[in-house]
């Protein structure tokens, strides 16, 4: 053979093989939207649906169901009056589809009671142990009454509408849940959640997914991480949640979340609230008992609370209204507003202005850099005390306030101009006085910065006590 | 004097380059697609080639009596 033929032999298997090559290259990979990927796996491709008729379900004695799945959906649902039955339906990935059927007849329910329980399942074990072959298996069950259900299923969505008690454990599908008449308990990965109607107590627990909640008649323990949080109607709540949201209303107990990342609104709450996050907001209002509300890089704005109030903010600002018991606020480089306060205020804050306005009961504020503005609103009943490292102080003070006065600016000046002051020292930089024989102390102190006390109605902009609402955004 | 038949490897090969052509031509045109196609039919190229082979050998033997 000459060698012209040997090349032209070797150029045609090149150019076979180089076809051959590219066409299981093609079937293989994938070049588009989510970039240059490997498809592997058994689920691709061609698949047929098959559906076995549905299997007689013998309840008698039978207290709960244990029902195990993986890679297609559990659903269960109860209602009055049906046979109790349970269906599968299976899904084969095969090219043609007398093969996918023939696969399909070996796939099998497994149905065993177990004293007082009754476990479902397939023969997906056994089959996936032999070949490589796709199948998801679907499984439906109708039950005449409510039973204890424990599902274990994983790349397959689980629904549950009507039961006496629930424990899930699912992956990579969504959960829901609904109708429950004693306790639910869900742990997923991969998965959104969504739970409500129960009777009794909920713990759910997710990554990478959302949960909502509503209408639990207990307590409510949840566990998110990379997912947001809705819940409602909740007896009371223990909320942990790292990068996401929290939207909460409408709890009657306490309410703790233990929050990163996150920002957090509440409403609605019928007793104590404890929020703790970080790089967000705290916005809340309508507290039924005292307010803790913590968080690093972001904002507090609370709203009527009936009881006490702590917030620590930093890098945002601190606007608390409508607060009936005493509140103590620790800012660093951000604001403080509060007004409408009832039961005294001790601050602390460094880097922005302070406004207070309707506020009753002793205040304490030492502030950093930053002006302090005060309008008690109505008689001076208890002591004032202020400290200012950097920034103006100014008091508006409701005519006929009883007072001891002692302000003193070490680098400024002090304008004192009340109805009735009595002056014993009267300097350019320290001014004491008093309006009566007994009034409360009144000791405002600047470093740097002119301190200004005036009557309420002789301000420039009026009576205090009609400005400074909180508005909720 | 006779022209020399031409070689069954030429023509196998311009047989291939003007099928390639054709193929390719008719994928950039929408009739059919291009790799499945060529994948089906390259084998043919051996079979052309083959069978041109086999008339020129016979061809020869029969020119030679």
């Amino acid at each position: 053979m000459s060698l012209r033929k040997l090349g032209l032999l070797a150029l045609i298997l090149g150019f076979g093989l180089a076809v051959e090559a590219t066409h299981q290259a093609r079937a293989s990979w994938s070049l588009g939207p989510a970039g240059c990927r490997i498809l592997t796996g058994r689920f691709h491709g061609p698949s047929f649906d098959f559906e076995s008729p549905a299997l007689a379900l013998d309840l008698e004695g039978i207290e709960g169901l244990e029902v195990t799945n993986a890679f297609g959906h559990v659903r269960v649902v109860s209602t009055d009056g049906v046979e109790p039955v349970v269906v599968l339906r299976t899904v084969v990935y095969r090219a043609e589809r007398d093969e996918a059927s023939g696969f399909a007849e070996r796939i099998t329910l497994h149905v065993e009671p177990a004293g007082s329980v009754l476990r479902i399942g397939t023969n997906r074990d056994a089959l996936e142990r032999r070949e490589d072959v796709g199948f998801e298996t679907h499984l439906e069950l109708r039950l005449p009454e409510p039973l204890a259900l424990s599902v274990r299923n994983a790349h397959g969505a689980v629904s549950v509408d009507g039961a006496s008690e629930v424990d899930v454990e699912s992956s990579f599908e969504r959960v829901e849940v609904r109708r429950v008449e004693g306790s639910v308990k869900v742990r997923a990965e991969h998965s959104s959640l969504a739970v409500g109607e129960v009777g009794g107590d909920a713990r759910l627990a997710t990554r990478h997914g959302d949960v909502e909640l509503r209408s639990v008649s207990g307590a409510a323990e949840v566990d998110v991480e990379h997912g947001s949080a809705t819940l409602a109607d909740l007896g009371a709540l223990s909320l942990t949640l790292r990068h996401g949201s929290v939207q909460l209303g409408d709890v009657r107990g306490d309410a703790a979340v233990n929050a990163e990342h996150a920002g957090v609104r509440a409403a609605r709450i019928g007793g104590a609230l404890d929020v703790r996050t970080s790089y967000d907001a705290i916005v809340v209002e309508e507290i039924g008992a005292g307010l803790q509300a913590v968080t690093r890089h972001g904002r507090i704005e609370a709203k009527g609370v009936t009881g006490g109030a702590y917030a620590e903010a930093s890098y945002a600002d601190v606007a608390l209204e409508g607060i009936a018991g005493e509140v103590e606020a620790r800012v660093s480089h951000g604001g403080l507003r509060i007004s409408r306060l009832h039961g005294g205020l001790r601050a602390f804050t460094s880097g922005d202005d302070v406004s207070l306005r309707g506020i009753e009961g002793p205040v304490h504020v030492e502030a950093g850099r930053g002006s302090v503005r005060l309008a008690p609103g109505a008689p001076l009943a208890h002591p004032i005390d202020v400290s200012v490292d950097g920034g103006d102080v100014r008091v508006e003070l409701p005519r006929g306030s009883p007072l001891r006065l002692e302000a003193t600016a070490a680098r400024g000046g002090v304008d004192v101009s009340v109805t009735g002051l009595e002056r014993v020292e009267s300097g350019e930089r320290r001014v004491v006085g008093h309006v009566g024989a007994d009034g409360p102390g009144v000791r405002l102190r600047t470093r740097q910065g002119r301190i200004q006390v005036l009557d309420a109605e002789s301000a420039p902009d009026g009576p205090a006590t009609l400005r400074g609402e909180v508005a909720i955004r | 004097m006779a022209t020399p038949r031409p070689e069954p490897e030429t023509l196998t090969f311009g047989l291939a380059l003007v099928a390639l052509g054709a193929v390719w031509l008719a994928a950039d045109l929408g009739y059919l697609e291009l790799v499945p196609t060529l994948r089906t039919w390259w084998p043919l190229l051996l079979v052309v080639w083959g069978s041109l082979e086999l008339w020129d050998t016979l061809a020869a033997r029969a020119e030679r009596r």
